[in-house]
């Protein structure tokens, strides 16, 4: 035993440091939420310094719980990730076998469909909202108009008009209401990080044994049999690895919640921490604890996933 | 140690050599409009008359808030002079977290109107010099309302303008017939439907600073709001506000548009008329007052250097600077800030919009009445005000997206207030 005392006396020093680094945060988050610490409150000037006589237990906790959009930002947090990831998963998959075979202009393919993921995430949702989404000014409104400008010209002719007057005008969508924010925030997500995913796909197609789809294909296995029995289980390991870095970049999105809907109907535990902070610090900690807690939550399911992969 | 040995070596030569210039400088936060964006560029004549230097921070309006609020708050000390508003200036004046101004003579404070100073001040007394001011009022195209055998008169009654937006909307052409902020946002949709609601006699207070977004006539207005946009409105007006409205405009998708006066300076569409805010009776008025103000933090080291750059930065010597700069001209000056800025024949020639303008600003009164127990015409002046306005404006736009009825939107919105007004204390 006492030959591994100096290897651990060796290490302490890094282990304190990541330990300070991880706690004196954590720390202050779970001070300011169990005190009021409301910055700029003039009738009680008190508060707006963090100190211990401002004790108020779990009063901030249950603040956070009872506001408007506690439940919603929970919801929606879930909903967003899990959207994009069952989203980026399978268009991923599909397009890295779909680019996998060699065929002439693969490198600018290529090139192409990795550039989203170099784009910032806030020009990102600046350009979709507004340059494609936008139902009037953007791509979808001039689509929109121009199919029924076509459709008016259709009804104007001498037979066939009868028949495209009963078609009905098409009405743009708006990707900015309460309703379809949050769609809007996963097309533009999923558009970034399906590059990822096909990366990390295609580059483990690269690793596939031929040798083994040779014998599959002389036994007269199908394409959908080759790709659901050997692909398939080959690519385990980087779907549980997608999986599990994107859920932890999505559970923290913000950009894209400011920029298309400003938390309309769209909002994530980020967000609402977002909002608080900008005066109530105690509630903002308090949420901040709660986010703690549910991106904990999802660790230990993508853990679980992501270990079983990685041990088989 | 270096770096002030430098300091004191420069000064010592400054000294010496008895010129009266100091190595002074100043870090300026700003907003950034265009107005400010400009100050840059009109200031290095400062900076080559009197050897300060300048340090802009040039923020978007939500991050210089959060910016200065905490930096202010905390007595961070980051900024010389800031660049805040209407809202914020009589309440951070009473914390004493900003310097009351005192200006010689020559700056002639009674030509700042008495709208933007009595909303810049705290019992009487400046806390912030007005850079630029607005109020809102309507733009319409003539020419759309005559083809259309309708017109919009100086503060109308709202069905006679709804009745002109029903007139002149005609989707299949591009032309929608009224454009108004939806986008969520205190500054953004809720100064407009403020104003609606102050038109109808309706506040965001009563005497116990209660929420009464559960009143009739809250009632009455959004529901006004939302039947007037959701109607003759474009498309995805829930992500509209001011940028968004000035390019529909400019493409000529709008026949009318109630909004900042400061619009009516970047619109390129011809024929375009003005005309004062619709009201449904109501004294208080149906426009917005705002005004981007420079104020200096409070124990500042520099206040002195800072306070003689505020006094030139918003002098009419500052607004002649701009009209006769070479890269701007008179139809880039600050405007609604100065009485004697709408007497200049040049500025007049530049703007046709002045004359509404300054009536607008004229008509709007922040102070607090019986009907209104707070200062501020489309916000209260409390601190609280961006967290209840910010609440709202997302059920706000829900309502207009169609998500919920008007009254389960309004209910919500009290709600909330409610909690935030109660958790800062106001009432148990």
């Amino acid at each position: 035993m006492s030959d591994r005392k100096l290897p651990r006396l060796l290490q302490t020093p890094a282990v304190l440091l990541l330990l300070i680094w991880m706690l004196v945060p954590l720390g202050m988050t779970l001070y300011f939420s169990f005190i009021r610490y409301v910055l700029n409150n003039l009738r009680r000037p008190e508060w707006t310094s963090p100190s211990l006589s401002n004790w108020r237990g779990f009063g901030n906790y249950e603040f956070v719980l009872n506001s408007k959009d506690f439940v919603l930002a929970i919801q929606n947090s879930l909903f967003i990730v899990c959207s994009i990831l069952f989203l980026t998963v399978i268009l991923g998959i599909l397009i890295a076998v779909l680019i996998n075979k060699t065929f002439p202009g693969q490198g600018i393919v290529r090139v192409l469909l990795i550039s989203p993921f170099f784009v910032m995430p806030a020009v990102n949702a600046v350009l979709w909202i507004n340059m494609i989404l936008d139902p009037v000014l953007g791509l979808q409104g001039i689509a929109v108009a121009g199919v029924n400008d076509m459709l008016d010209g259709l009804r104007q002719m001498p037979v066939l008009g009868s028949f495209f007057s009963l078609w009905p005008e098409f009405e743009p969508i708006s990707f900015r209401a309460t309703q379809t924010s949050a769609i809007a925030v996963i097309m533009m997500v999923t558009w970034q990080w399906t590059p990822f995913a096909v990366l990390i796909f295609m580059t483990s197609l690269q690793s596939e044994d031929q040798q083994q789809k040779e014998a599959a294909v002389l036994d007269g296995a199908g394409t959908w049999s080759q790709f659901r029995f050997l692909t398939l289980p080959h690519l385990g390991r980087p779907i549980a690895i997608v999986v599990m870095i994107q859920a932890i970049f999505h559970l923290s999105l913000y950009a894209e919640i400011e920029i298309v809907s400003r938390g309309n109907g769209n909002k994530n535990l980020p967000y609402l921490i977002g909002e608080f902070a900008n005066n109530n610090i105690g509630a903002a900690s308090a949420t901040g604890i709660f986010a703690v807690i549910l991106a904990n939550i999802v660790a230990i399911f993508l853990l679980r996933m992501v270990g079983k992969t990685l041990m088989e | 140690m270096s770096f002030g040995k430098a300091l004191c070596a420069a000064s010592a030569i400054a000294l010496m050599s008895g010129s009266a210039a100091t190595a002074e400088s100043l870090t300026i936060a700003i907003v950034n409009n265009g107005h400010m964006i400009n100050m840059q560029k009109v200031a290095e004549a400062y900076t080559a008359e009197t050897g300060v230097e300048l340090n802009w921070v040039s923020l978007e309006e939500g991050v210089l808030r959060e910016q200065v609020t905490s930096d202010t708050a905390t007595g961070g000390g980051q900024y010389d002079i800031i660049n805040i508003g209407m809202q914020e200036a009589p309440i951070w004046g009473a914390a004493g977290w900003i310097e009351p101004l005192t200006f010689g003579t020559d700056y002639d404070v009674d030509d700042i109107l008495p709208a933007m100073r009595n909303g810049l001040s705290h019992d009487g007394t400046l806390y912030a010099a007005p850079f630029y001011g607005e109020s809102s009022m309507v733009m319409y195209r003539k020419d759309l309302t005559d083809a259309a055998g309708v017109s919009i008169a100086d503060n109308d009654s709202w069905e006679n303008v709804k009745a002109a937006a029903a007139a002149i909307h005609d989707p299949d052409n591009g032309v929608y017939g009224a454009c108004l902020r939806g986008k969520p946002g205190w500054g953004d949709n809720m100064a407009f439907i403020t104003t609606v609601v102050n038109s109808f006699g309706g506040a965001w207070f009563d005497k116990d600073m209660k929420p009464t977004l559960d009143s009739a006539e809250w009632n009455a207005a959004i529901n006004f709001y939302v039947d007037l946009l959701g109607n003759y409105g474009p498309p995805g007006s829930e992500g509209n506000s001011f940028n968004e409205i000035l390019a529909l405009y400019n493409e000529g998708k709008c026949g009318m548009w109630i909004d900042a006066t400061i619009a009516a300076s970047f619109l390129e569409v011809d024929g375009v008329a003005y005309a004062q805010s619709p009201n449904a009776g109501n004294p208080v008025g149906a426009n917005w007052l705002w005004a981007w103000a420079m104020a200096i933090p409070a124990g500042s080291p520099n206040a002195e250097a800072a306070g003689a750059f505020i006094e030139w930065a918003t002098s009419k010597d500052y607004v002649q600077a701009v009209g006769n700069h070479p890269d701007f001209g008179w139809g880039a000056v600050p405007t609604g800030q100065r009485a004697s800025t709408y007497a200049i024949p040049e500025f007049q020639a530049a703007a046709g919009f002045a004359a509404a303008e300054l009536a607008a600003i004229d008509s709007a009164a922040p102070a607090a009445t019986d009907l209104k127990p707070y200062v501020g015409v489309q916000f209260a002046a409390i601190p609280e005000f961006p967290e209840v306005g910010s609440a709202v404006a997302q059920e706000m736009a829900a309502a207009l997206s169609g998500a919920k009825s008007v009254e389960d939107a309004l209910a919500a919105s009290q709600d909330a207030a409610d909690s935030i007004m109660r958790e800062a204390g106001y009432y148990d």
